[in-house]
This record gives C-alpha cells, structure tokens and sequence, in this order.
C-alpha cells in the first residue's frame, strides 16, 4: 500500500484534493485567516504524518505541480501588459521601493541575527530570506551561509506574508494598490505575489515586478556585504 | 488544440528563459527571465496577449496552488533548525512586518512627492 504513495498520482491527487477543500472552506467562512495555500498544506502535512508516508513520496506528484510555479510567473508578463500604463506612471516609485525594501530586508535580519547572538552561517543563511528561492540559494552561497536554512527561510517568509498582507494594509492603512503590490513582493516574494494577484491586478501585477526588481537589489547589496 | 498552443508558447518562454538564466554571470531565475522576455514580446507585439490567454489567466488563478508542495517541504527542514527554531520563525515574521512598512510608506512618500512637484509645476 506505502509503496503506492510514491506513484506521482498520489501526490498530485492530494495536493489539488485538499486545496480544492481548503478554498471551499475560505468560501464558506470567508475568514482571511483561513488561507487555502496554508490549509491545504496543513492537511497534506496531517496526512503525511497520521500515515507515515515519507514526503519523499509526497513530492513525486508535489514536485510536478510546483513546476507550473514557472510558467505561472511567466504570466505575470500578460498582467503588466495590461498595466502597462500603472507601470509607467508610478515608475519612480517602484524604483525607490523596490531598493528600499531590499536594503530594509537585510537590514532588518543583520540587526534581529546580532540581536539573538547567532552565527556568521545561520546570518548568511537568511540574509537572501525575503527573494525569491533561485535568487536566494546562489546568493546563500555567495555569502558563505547553509542553503537549507535559507530555503527554509525562504518559505516559512512567504507563507507568512502571503497569510499576513490582507492584515498589514489593513492595519497600516496603506489604501494604494502600487503601495500594497511593491510591499507584498518586496517582503514576501513570490509567495505574497500569490496573494497580491487575488487582491487585484494591479496588485499582483506591481509585486511580480517588485520580486525580480528586490532580487537583483538584493544581489547588488549582496556584492558589498 | 488551441489550448496546447498557448501552454507551449508560454513553456518555451520559460525554457529560453531557463537557458539564459544558466549563462549569466550572476545569478537570475529563469522564470523571472521568462516573464521580462514575454513582457517584451507582448509590448513590440511579437506575442498578441489572446496568444497565452486564457492559459495564462488559468494560471495566474491558481498560482497559490503550485506553492503547496513547497510549504509542506518546510516540515524536512526542522530538523536542521532545531537549535534556533523559535529565533528563526521570530526573524523571518517580524522582519517581514518591517520590510513591508517600510516598502510600502516610501512608495507612497514617494508618489506624494511627486505629485506635490507636479502640481508646483503646474503652479509657477
């Protein structure tokens, strides 16, 4: 039965099963906690665990649909054409946001990793924490930190944004769809863009941008550091 | 048909782009590289935007879904955090919070800022 997980079906089966439960439960209840991408892997996870099934198995089918991440970003080309006049007028903001928001990143984590008295590596490691995953693992290496804790960080960084966005522009009462789209992609990359698309195309559109423009100001920093 | 067509125009976008990627002398992800040259080829007109629609739609739709397999895979990786677990989740959130204020306030200073140059402009 075990070795019938390993068949790319059932990864694949489980991954588009629970999410398709999961965004039924955010419909019904509509609570913005409520987060399909995180529910449905929270119940992957379950299952995983209740059952011993090694993630191994799991990533068979996992593997094939997170391929469908490239040309799904490829698509934000289609949105910023249609936006091509957003582009344009706000073209020097997005500019300052997008190095702002690479220089506040890896400000912040330096001063947090002194803070907490850890490691040169482990610093390394997550300085690249905030771009996305291809950026961040030559950039870990460029810096000398564990690429594994980097894409651990890479992850757990835009679970958190894509779940906490709606909340922040809440919160901090940002009310400009080129503002929310350059904070989401610029704190939470790819991840966050996820959510920035469902906010709005503007949204989505400005933080695609904003996750190619902080991973190259963050590569550029990354030189100097 | 039709369908195919555009999945494969949009895929070989993020070939060419995967090919690029490798020979550049720093590193760019190749969907990054994919989604600049289709942007290019849609604004010169080379691709027509009903070439990769609704395709593109579709996947834009459901990109949060080809981001769970990656989510569950944070589970192997706690093993090797196990010393600095609650550090690590502490400075991943709190400087997420951090880069968004800051990201989005300048932006928004930004266009405030520009706007006010505008409307001097406009004025003397």
């Amino acid at each position: 039965m075990l070795e019938l997980t390993g068949d790319p079906i059932f990864g694949f089966a489980l991954c588009i099963g629970t999410y398709s439960l999961a965004a039924a439960i955010k419909r019904r209840f509509n609570y913005t906690i409520l987060n399909p991408m995180l529910l449905s892997a929270l119940m992957i996870i379950v299952i995983l665990l209740a059952f011993k099934i090694p993630l191994k198995n799991f990533m068979a089918g996992g593997n094939f649909i997170a391929m469908f991440l490239t040309p799904a970003t490829a698509a934000l080309a289609v949105s910023m054409y249609h936006q091509l006049g957003a582009i344009k007028r706000n073209f020097i903001p997005i500019l300052v946001g997008s190095v702002v928001g690479a220089a506040s990143s890896i400000a912040s984590i330096i001063l947090l990793c002194r803070l907490f008295n850890l490691t040169p590596e482990v610093t390394a490691s997550l300085i690249p924490k905030s771009i996305t995953n291809a950026f961040a693992t030559k950039l870990a290496v460029q810096l000398g930190g564990i690429v594994p804790i980097t894409v651990a960080g890479v992850c757990v960084t835009g679970v958190s944004g894509s779940i906490l966005a709606p909340y922040f522009v809440k919160w901090f009462r940002v009310n400009d769809p080129v503002a929310t789209g350059l904070a989401i992609g610029a704190s939470s990359h790819i991840l966050g863009t996820s959510k920035a698309i469902e906010m709005g195309e503007v949204e989505g559109t400005i933080s695609g941008i904003a996750v190619g423009l902080c991973g190259l100001a963050t590569i550029i920093i990354g030189i100097f550091l | 048909m039709e369908i195919l067509k555009k999945v494969f125009v949009l895929f070989l976008f993020c070939f060419i782009g995967d090919i690029i990627s490798e020979f550049l002398p720093f590193p760019f992800p190749g969907s990054v590289l994919a989604m600049i040259l289709l942007f290019v080829c849609l604004t010169c007109g080379v691709i027509k935007s009903p070439q990769v629609e609704p395709v593109s739609d579709f996947l834009l739709n459901n990109m949060s879904l080809t981001l769970v397999p990656p989510t569950v895979s944070i589970i192997s990786y706690i093993g090797t955090l196990r010393d600095i677990l609650w550090q690590f989740f502490f400075i991943c959130i709190v400087t997420t919070v951090i880069t968004f204020v800051l990201t989005a306030y300048s932006v928004k200073l930004t266009i405030y800022l520009l706007n006010k140059l505008k409307g001097d402009e406009k004025n003397a």
